[in-house]
């Protein structure tokens, strides 16, 4: 990544073959479309290149960071051509509360791409009820809010938050177990 | 916040579940969290961009690299051009100074040149104008004391004329003596108005601090009849008043003496020019 910090295009094209494939995944379940896919793919890799120094590697590993852009994008482009929450951008607006470093330093489920974090991963999520999986689903790759959640399940909204949180907890207690 | 509170809330946050004013008040929250919050909050976060690697991978097809690799190239070489351009210019920069310095220099001493010789034309020019000035002035005042020196020989010419208009004129011609024989003279007087017109000729000049004294000789008394100076040897001419004499019998002689300035009541000095009206 430093490599991209200095304009080095070969560290880009690297980093290219590295996550490509997790970006276009991403692009895919989020807009489903696969040219809308291959265009996110496309900004997300010129948004890491443009601002690359603004990567800060104390505050998450370089998966999060690009994970972190992917997702943005693609629910600020659902939003566009669904009319959901037209007007509000997840693109470097929202969540502007930085978590502080101690705290990413801390924490062991930042980790890099790799085959062994997919296989938890998919594990971690078959002890999920399809429930629990569904809202983190909805609310992750959809951008739904949790009212939204309830709306759409036609559950109460406390039953959302509830779900939302036990799901993740779940998930996170799995892989804490798993990576320390 | 109690902790249930804060883990539900943080965990909506993490899969980007909140928005709008939820989502500032919790990050709002967050400000003054507890370190222990901030590290379960980045747990949950740090779970939820997890989630992709569960995705079934598929890669995109190898034109979205060309494309994302042709861009880069191209804002690289971009940024390059702009980063070259921005250090030549910064390299040129003083290049281009250092070039216009001798420039400006050359361009400021030809604008000191020109206006130094514009300023010493100016100054000759005045200096000129000042010398014609004085020059001018010297012919008005040689002029002035020219016109003085007329209007003097005019009154003169005039009081000769009217003395000559006289009914009656006395001529008495005086010759030089031994101390200036060259020297000679007339006086024409009207006994009547008692004036007198002397004229001299080759008298040399009164020494400083002398002058000449016109004597009436009457009763073989000299009596003084004025002072006067010449400054060259032409004929000079003085007007006369008040003559002591009316009759022209009572006169002995006239004479002229040199005597010191101002003149006295009786003859001290040589005698330069003497004559007797001849009855």
């Amino acid at each position: 990544m430093m490599q991209v910090v200095k304009r080095d295009t070969i560290a880009l094209s690297a980093l290219y073959d590295r996550y490509s494939a997790l970006v276009y995944t991403m692009a895919l379940k989020m807009v489903k479309a696969t040219d809308e896919a291959e265009d996110l793919v496309q900004e997300v890799f010129m948004q890491v290149w443009n601002k690359a120094a603004m990567f800060a590697e104390t505050k998450g590993s370089v998966y999060t960071w690009i994970v972190t852009i992917a997702r943005r994008k693609a629910i600020d482009r659902l939003r566009s051509s669904q009319n959901v929450n037209k007007g509000v951008s997840l693109d470097d607006d929202e969540m502007t509360f930085e978590v502080p470093d101690a705290a990413y330093a801390a924490n062991p489920l930042h980790a890099t791409i790799s085959s062994e974090y997919e296989e938890l991963m998919k594990a971690g999520l078959a002890l999920l009820t399809n429930d629990q999986r569904t809202i983190l689903e909805l609310s992750y790759y959809e951008g739904f809010t949790q009212q939204q959640i309830a709306e759409k399940l036609g559950v109460p909204l406390g039953t959302v938050k509830t779900r939302m949180r036990q799901g993740l907890i779940k998930l996170r207690d799995y892989l804490k177990e798993r990576m320390e | 916040m109690d902790n249930e509170e804060f883990i539900q809330q943080a965990s909506a946050y993490a899969t980007g579940a909140l928005q709008g004013e939820e989502l500032k008040r919790f990050e709002g929250y967050l400000r003054t969290a507890s370190k222990d919050e901030l590290s379960q909050l980045a747990e949950l976060a740090g779970t939820a961009s997890l989630l992709p690697l569960a995705l079934e991978r598929k890669s995109p097809p190898p034109r979205v690299k060309e494309k994302v690799m042709q861009k880069v190239q191209l804002a690289a070489r971009a940024q390059d051009a702009v980063h070259r351009r921005t250090d030549n210019l910064s390299q040129n920069t003083p290049a281009v100074r250092r070039n216009w310095i001798p420039v400006g220099i050359v361009a400021v001493l030809g604008m000191i040149a020109l206006f130094s010789l514009f300023a010493l034309r100016l100054l000759n020019t005045i200096d000129d104008q000042n010398k014609q000035l004085v020059a001018v002035e010297q012919d008005r005042k040689q002029l002035q004391t020219q016109l003085v020196a007329l209007k003097d020989e005019v009154i003169r010419k005039e009081e000769l004329l009217k003395v000559l208009a006289s009914r009656r004129i006395e001529i008495t011609v005086m010759d030089g003596m031994k101390t200036s024989p060259v020297s000679y003279g007339k006086i024409i007087w009207d006994p009547e108005k008692r004036t007198a017109i002397l004229q001299v000729s080759d008298l040399p000049p009164a020494p400083s601090g002398k002058d000449y004294q016109l004597w009436v000789i009457k009763d073989k008394k000299p009596i003084s009849a004025g002072v006067f100076a010449v400054s060259n040897t032409e004929s000079n001419y003085f007007k006369i008043e008040n003559l002591a004499v009316t009759n022209p019998k009572e006169i002995g002689a006239f004479a002229v003496t040199l005597e010191p300035k101002g003149g006295l009541p009786q003859p001290t000095g040589e005698m330069y020019i003497a004559g007797s009206p001849k009855l």
